[in-house]
């Protein structure tokens, strides 16, 4: 006894000296750092060699979307610094009173290209590349670098004849990549971007005079932090303004970012609503159609047969409710995509998928997939094999048997099960926008348009109406479902 | 024509039976776990035999030599389940005529006859929940009947039913034993059920025939008698309307050649005049006297001999005695068996208390 109450103190100062040791690492300055994703290989390197040289500070970099930092700032965030990939964005936090306009600073600059494959043949010009075939740019609706790849692109009168090419992504990298694995022929992408690989040749660079200077500002949010004023200071050293340029930005040294915040590079989101909510019922529509006979036969095959390895195609039928929807997503890329092995197959029947509202479907299914095979299931087992027999010695071939019996009796699941697949459908995002992006009017179904609308400054109004109109869409399908089971059940289904 | 032989192997238990039967009726009777059902799902195709041959009339269902194995629905065999098993979502109407628009089986029956018969004109557009239990068995029984079987199959038709309902429902089936003339084989535990339906009984035990034959010879058998128990041995004895005493309102049924003296009076429901009629008789409603007693109000007194002797329990005994080349049983105390002093091949007179109409 006296041994085990030793092994307990032994314990107890075990776990004290082990906080003690950490104490002076949390007793450590702090400085969190919000910033553009597209900053960060830089900012990584930056923030590294300043710890080297004040190992008394410790950096932590949280990287997102400047609309989400921001938003994010906006609903006091404790956060030391931040560094956005527009002056939008700033302006925004100017206007929620979160900092002053004097405050901001622009810490580098960048510029846009136009990039292909490396190792592409083709050698006409990027005019013609971006006329004749699929390329790339973020969203302009709300991507940054989508806005002035519109910007520079109608300077350049080319908007109006090459749009219907563009496939718009929701994130730089994620188009970096598209353009890598040759899904596209060109991409619009920053000078930043294109440093970082080397599978990417650029073929044009736009002058600034195409589009709104391309500018990174930066702010201290937390005068009350000293050691945050120390890194902020150390941003615009020679040092860190030559990693930056390493990096493909353009150094600007230290000037107050306030000229480059006079314009506003967001424009005005025209919230056209029905197109939306049409593709989005389109989608979801067209997903359940194919989805629900095909979960119909695998929740029949699951509730009536034995067989060699069911257990393996029973997780498999639930991998997507437990997945991460942006690997189902990317997946889908690599499968269905143009140089995917079933992409390329389908398409010899003129089926495509990539970034096609199809491909919106195909992705909603999937993901709506356990949802719709769990309810039919449940309500093939509980089918008695008794009534089946009874049918089978009155004369019920399997069909006939399957006809009057199964259907009907299974009906309730059927509708249960097509109902939650609908409003999965509707809200499907993270598998969808990895796989078809988010493209206005092509794969931008409900949520991916409250996403856009979230990301711009101005977009609160609509990214509401949507909103609730999809509280709406989701509430009326789910009565409907309540209203059709119990007439059915009224009528002595079950 | 009901020719079956089969065996059939599954979870521990060995079913071999074979019999034949071209009975209008033929009962198979036994304790539950028998493999008395089993062996109707084996006939209707719905359970697989492992090996043996079925073969109704020329139509041979299920032979593993040859390879014949017809599919239930191709069997044109009627089966009624002891739980009804209606369809729950259909009405009874669209149920009873399943057969035909699902399973594409014409009928001679005229379905209003049937209806009528089974009293379910006033139930045809009710949902299965919204009926009883013998309304539920009424409906599959028309069910069945309307798919135009060759073989009636019934697995417990009464089991599920309390006692006043079995009595609604048991002339139903005499009627379409009657009426129809649809052969078929019913499934039961309860011998009180089956004696009233069957000619020809089967029972089964332990997955085997035990006992075969027509009902009369069975319920005489020993191991009729065992599965009855104490309390309720009984004869069937077989007897012919012989006259009227129409005064009284009773038949008189002679059990052998009339002239034998065998007379018994009963009051009949539904006389017919001329036939011959099955009776159930309980072995405690049969007292033994070794001469006629003239001051008595029982009326039925037949003439018969001992046959057998046999210790029933502590306190009787049970006479096995000849009457007309019948057998009748009788269960006596051992001290009345004493008194009398009976012996095999000694006369005795034979009073029964009550006889039930088989």
């Amino acid at each position: 006894m006296r041994c085990f109450i030793k092994y307990i103190w032994l314990l107890i100062s075990v776990f004290l000296m082990s906080a003690a040791v950490t104490v002076p690492a949390s007793s450590q300055d702090r400085v969190v750092v919000f910033a553009a994703s597209s900053m960060k290989d830089a900012l990584d390197q930056i923030s590294a060699s300043f710890e080297v040289d004040h190992p008394e500070i410790d950096i932590i970099l949280s990287y997102a979307s400047s609309g989400v930092l921001a938003r994010q700032i906006a609903n006091d965030a404790p956060v030391d610094l931040f560094v956005s990939a527009s002056t939008d964005w700033m302006n925004y936090l100017v206007e929620q009173s979160q900092v002053k306009q004097n405050d901001i600073k622009s810490l580098a600059e960048n510029q846009l290209v136009v990039v292909a494959p490396e190792n592409t043949s083709d050698n006409s010009d990027w005019r013609e590349i971006l006329e004749r075939g699929r390329f790339v740019m973020g969203d302009p609706s709300h991507v940054p670098a989508g806005i002035y790849a519109k910007q520079a692109l109608t300077a350049q009168s080319l908007w109006v004849k090459v749009s219907q090419n563009a496939v718009l992504t929701e994130n730089i990298r994620v188009a970096l990549g598209i353009v890598e694995r040759q899904e596209a022929g060109a991409g619009i992408l920053y000078q930043s971007d294109v440093q970082l690989s080397d599978r990417l040749q650029i073929i044009h660079r736009f002058s600034d005079k195409d589009h709104a200077k391309i500018s990174y500002p930066v702010v201290r949010l937390n005068a009350a932090n000293d050691a945050a004023g120390i890194f902020f200071d150390y941003l615009f050293t020679q040092g860190a303004q030559s990693t930056l340029a390493a990096y493909g930005f353009n150094s600007v040294g230290a000037q107050t970012a306030s000229e480059a915040a006079d314009h506003q590079i967001f424009e005005n989101p025209t919230p056209y609503l029905w197109p939306i909510i049409f593709l989005s019922l389109k989608v979801a529509f067209v997903a359940m159609l194919f989805a629900v006979p095909l979960a119909y036969a695998v929740a029949f095959l699951l509730a009536r047969y034995e067989f060699r390895g069911k257990a393996f195609v029973q997780a498999l039928v639930m991998t997507p409710l437990v997945m991460p929807p942006v690997v189902t997503g990317y997946l889908l890329l690599l499968l269905f995509g143009n140089k995917g092995e079933i992409g390329q197959f389908l398409s010899y029947f003129g089926v495509e998928f990539a970034f096609k509202w199809t491909g919106a479907a195909l992705a909603a299914g999937l993901m709506a997939f356990p949802l719709l095979v769990r309810p039919m299931r449940l309500s093939i087992e509980a089918i008695d094999q008794g009534v089946v027999d009874a049918a089978n010695t009155l004369g019920a071939n399997v069909w006939t048997r399957f006809r009057t019996v199964f259907l009907p009796l299974s009906l309730p699941g059927i509708i249960a099960g097509a109902v939650l697949g609908f409003a999965k459908s509707l809200g499907e995002f993270g598998a969808t926008i990895t796989f078809v992006s988010n493209i206005p009017d092509e794969t931008q179904t409900l949520s991916l348009a409250i996403y856009s609308f979230l990301q711009s400054p101005n977009g609160d109004d609509a990214a509401l109406t949507l909103m609730l109109i999809s509280i709406a869409i989701a509430l009326g399908a789910v009565l409907l479902s309540e209203m059709v089971s119990s007439r059915l059940y009224r009528k002595g289904q079950m | 024509m009901l020719n079956l032989k089969i065996e059939k192997e599954f979870q521990g238990f060995k079913l071999d039976i074979a019999f034949q039967s071209d009975a209008p009726v033929t009962a198979l009777f036994g304790r539950s776990g028998a493999g008395k059902s089993t062996i109707l799902k084996l006939i209707a195709g719905l359970v697989k035999p492992d090996k043996g041959t079925i073969v109704l009339d020329d139509t041979t269902l299920f032979d593993d030599v040859s390879g014949v194995d017809l599919p239930a629905h191709k069997r044109g065999l009627g089966m009624v389940f002891q739980d009804a098993r209606l369809f729950p979502h259909y009405d009874v109407k669209t149920n009873l005529t399943y057969a035909n628009w699902a399973g594409g089986r014409k009928t001679n029956l005229e379905f209003s006859r049937v209806v009528d018969l089974l009293g379910l004109a006033h139930l045809l557009k009710r949902q299965p929940q919204n009926l009883s239990g013998g309304e539920k068995q009424r409906v599959a029984i028309g069910r069945a009947l309307l798919s135009n079987p060759s073989l009636l199959l019934l697995d417990e038709p009464l089991a599920s039913l309390d006692i006043e309902r079995k009595r609604a429902l048991l002339p139903f089936l005499r009627a379409i034993r009657d009426e129809f003339k649809i052969p078929m084989v019913v499934v039961s535990h309860d011998p009180m059920d089956v004696h009233q339906l069957a000619e020809h009984l089967v029972i089964i035990d332990e997955g085997q025939v035990v006992e075969e034959g027509n009902v009369r010879s069975v319920f005489a058998s020993h191991a009729m008698q065992e599965r009855l128990g104490e309390r309720n041995q009984s004869a069937v004895i077989e007897a012919n309307i012989s006259g009227f005493e129409r005064d009284y309102g009773l038949t008189l049924l002679s059990v052998g050649n009339p002239s034998l003296g065998a007379t018994i009076r009963l009051h009949m429901d539904e006389s017919t005049g001329e036939g011959m009629c099955r009776l159930l008789i309980h072995a405690r409603d049969v007292a033994l006297a070794l001469s006629k007693p003239c001051d008595t109000s029982l009326q039925n007194c037949l003439p018969a001999k001992v046959a057998e002797i046999n210790v029933s329990d502590n306190a009787h005994m049970l006479i096995t005695c000849d009457v007309a080349g019948q057998t009748l049983f009788s269960q006596i105390t051992k001290k009345s068996f004493d008194e009398l002093g009976l012996e095999p091949g000694k006369t005795v007179f034979a009073l029964i208390k009550s006889v039930a109409l088989a």
